[in-house]
């Protein structure tokens, strides 16, 4: 092939780039570029594809080795908790033994049902969710908890949902206990964090004090956790102003456990000393 | 089978483009395969070859870049002619040669797209030197390593045969 002939074939190859390039404009009408696109596209994805099957595949054995040693600590402390559970169970019996030797009832808090949280309203100024109670109606005031503390109370309820004014709420209290000295206070929401009220300033409070349900509201039993202390300051007169970190985390509840025994029954509550309703109670109750 | 070749090794090039971009960010800035694919093909071919190989490869290269279309497949393919016409005068054998070559191949292609670039779009973002320095140095460097890869399959592929061939007349006898 002599030189001539190389220097034709390369100036009308680049003549032929030079035509396409000015139907840049017109880009649709391209055949080529689409042409190779077609015929590209697929294998570069297919490429990636492949890069990301096998990424994931090795993502998933890692997981299965994750998985294998969490099992492996779930076990262990699934035993750890068998053991105290046992512990717990002769502590129990023999609690049992003595409320019935002094005839001391306790009020049961185990009886709950678990209900969906299917709305969480925390931008207007009530803060409250919506639950989803099934076949089960809530009422009023009944109490809603999870594992790690009290989340709030019953507002209204409906055949099906039931509205949960939360405790962090500004129209929310409870009546509460430092656990610690088991001095009682007055607890409410501030919007995000809670407020103990009423705690004397001769009462020596320390950040880190876990604070419990009193059990005196007629609402809420005695011992839930509400929270903890984060910061103690000077309160006006002769009260402390003590701010406590929910126990509960409010952003992120699926699912809630509703106490279903009432703590005061609302006849109780409601009837009046010395009046019908409160004879007719007396007379019931034996 | 030239030319299948050569669309075999383009369609591998574009595996490694796809995986490469899709690993690495700064992939398809700093590393050229499908120039790699162009100079590799003419330093073995004759020059009309080397011509058809610039253009696949520059073509397979543009389907991947969002510019005009033809710009690589048009400095491709000047590359490759003018690389094929440099191993025809000197005998480029030597891994550093190599190297060398493709280290002055990524420089003109740069060159080039940046001249069509500034023709055909005035004002258009040209490529840094610091992309240039990053062509020119994995160019040179793949393309070696590359060829000393090759140099060591073929002579792997050789004594293979060479024994294959004794072994059969050995059998013969």
């Amino acid at each position: 092939m002599n030189g001539r002939f190389q220097l034709l074939l390369l100036g009308s190859v680049l003549l032929g780039h030079l035509v396409l390039l000015s139907t840049h404009e017109e880009a649709d009408e391209n055949a080529l570029e689409r042409g190779m696109l077609q015929l590209i596209s697929p294998l570069a994805h297919g490429v990636v594809q492949v890069k990301d099957g096998v990424i994931g595949f090795s993502d998933s054995v890692k997981l299965a080795g994750q998985l294998r040693v969490e099992n492996a600590d779930l076990r262990a402390e699934n035993e750890s908790l068998r053991r105290q559970l046992a512990t717990l169970h002769g502590v129990e019996e023999e609690l049992e033994r003595i409320s019935q030797a002094s005839r001391y009832k306790r009020f049961e808090t185990n009886s709950v049902f678990v209900a969906d949280v299917v709305y969480v309203d925390d931008s207007s100024w009530l803060r409250t969710l919506v639950l989803y109670t099934g076949e089960v109606r809530a009422r009023r005031n009944q109490p809603v908890t999870t594992a790690e503390g009290l989340v709030g109370r019953v507002a209204l309820a409906t055949e099906r949902y039931a509205k949960v004014l939360l405790l962090n709420d500004r129209a929310s209290s409870a009546s509460a206990m430092i656990k610690r000295s088991r001095r009682r206070g007055m607890l409410r929401g501030d919007g995000e964090q809670l407020i103990l009220d009423n705690i004397p300033m001769l009462e020596r409070v320390m950040p880190g004090d876990q604070v419990v349900t009193a059990g005196i509201d007629g609402v809420f039993p005695r011992g839930i956790p509400l929270g903890e202390v984060v910061r103690v300051r000077d309160g006006q007169e002769l009260f402390h102003h003590i701010e406590v970190k929910p126990a509960v985390d409010f952003a992120h509840l699926d699912q809630v456990y509703v106490l279903k025994e009432e703590t005061v029954p609302a006849a109780i509550k409601e009837a009046e000393p010395g009046s019908e309703e409160a004879r007719v109670l007396e007379a019931e109750g034996g | 089978m030239r030319f299948f070749r050569l669309i075999l090794a383009t369609l591998l090039g574009v595996g490694i483009h796809a995986l490469g971009s899709d690993l690495i960010p700064w992939f398809s800035s700093a590393v050229d395969v499908f120039l790699i694919l162009a100079v590799y093909h003419s330093l073995d071919n004759s020059v009309a070859s080397s011509v058809a190989g610039g253009t696949v490869t520059g073509l397979a290269r543009d389907v991947f870049s969002g510019g005009f279309y033809g710009l690589h497949g048009f400095a491709n393919t000047l590359v490759a002619y003018l690389t094929a016409s440099i191993q025809q005068r000197l005998v480029i054998q030597q891994p550093l040669q190599v190297g060398l070559m493709l280290v002055l191949a990524s420089a003109a292609q740069l060159a080039v797209l940046a001249g069509l670039q500034s023709l055909l779009l005035p004002g258009a973002e040209l490529p840094t030197s610091g992309t240039l320095l990053a062509r020119m140095a994995t160019g040179g460097g793949l393309g070696t390593a590359l060829y000393l890869i090759e140099r060591r399959a073929r002579f792997s592929l050789e004594q293979w045969r060479e024994q294959r061939r004794r072994r059969l007349s050995i059998v013969d006898r």
